[in-house]
């Protein structure tokens, strides 16, 4: 999978917890974790904004496409 | 109604579901499928130990007409019985492991595991036996009219071949479950999908 979820650069600058972030958007603290270790195949919007207001940024914060066909 | 999506683990293969879904429908197959899993493992059990018996009291069984399991009038000596016994082991063997498949199938159905991997090896499998278990009742057909003829005067031998109703049901019930594991697996696929989508 090519884009990368950021999620644990902005949770720090945010101070943030991940269960606490978990809470917020109403997800399990496990679906958070496939979130942030990169295993998630698909993001619903509606999670994709809760996090963004939460987490006050935008989506190009989290989300960031990297070409690994290409690097490697 | 409960929002199983919040509490239950996000394995494959368990079954949860977007948004809302009753709780009692999960607990309703977990227990039921508790049921047939016992049923089954001791099935596994009983079905060698009653083909055993069958042959070893085969001449004391009351005959007739109406009577499925012995339509043969003729009382076998212990050599011919132990030959029909053993020509009959591959097509048992069979439905032993079909059997044993439907328990391993329905103990994961009893711990919420739908669309597992697991779940269409086991359809699939399922399928293959009864197909295999039509296959190889037919081929021991011939082999049990040999014995029971082997001690016949010359001239008298004979060799039965049928292909009956009961047959082409079981192939054609085998084929359908066969097809039923190819649409499991792309429940697999969707169930998969669904879990890695947050």
């Amino acid at each position: 999978m090519s884009i990368v979820i950021n999620l644990d650069v902005i949770l720090a600058k945010r101070k943030m917890k991940s269960i606490e972030l978990a809470k917020l958007i109403g997800i399990t603290e496990q679906n958070l974790s496939i979130l942030k270790t990169g295993k998630a195949k698909a993001i619903r919007v509606s999670t994709l904004n809760a996090i963004c207001k939460h987490l006050k940024c935008q989506p190009g914060d989290i989300l960031e496409f990297q070409d690994l066909e290409n690097t490697e | 109604i409960v929002d199983i999506h919040q509490f239950m683990g996000n394995t494959p293969g368990n079954i949860h579901y977007q948004g809302r879904f009753k709780m009692s429908n999960i607990s309703r197959i977990k227990k039921v499928s508790h049921k047939f899993r016992v049923m089954f493992s001791v099935l596994v059990i009983l079905i060698p130990i009653a083909d055993v018996l069958f042959w070893v009291m085969f001449n004391d069984l009351p005959r007739g007409e109406n009577i499925i399991l012995t339509e043969m009038d003729s009382n076998f000596d212990l050599q011919t019985r132990i030959l029909l016994f053993a020509a009959g082991l591959v097509s048992t063997g069979v439905a032993i492991y079909g059997v044993l498949t439907l328990a391993r199938l329905f103990h994961l159905y009893e711990k919420g595991i739908v669309f597992s991997a697991d779940n269409v090896r086991y359809y699939r499998n399922l399928g293959f036996c009864i197909i295999g278990w039509m296959i190889t009742s037919f081929l021991a057909e011939p082999l049990n009219s040999l014995i029971i003829s082997r001690n016949n005067p010359v001239g008298e031998h004979y060799i039965t071949v049928g292909f009956d109703q009961f047959d082409l049901f079981s192939l054609i019930i085998g084929s359908i479950v066969v097809l039923i594991s190819w649409v499991m697996d792309e429940g697999r696929k969707l169930e998969d999908q669904q879990v890695y989508t947050i």
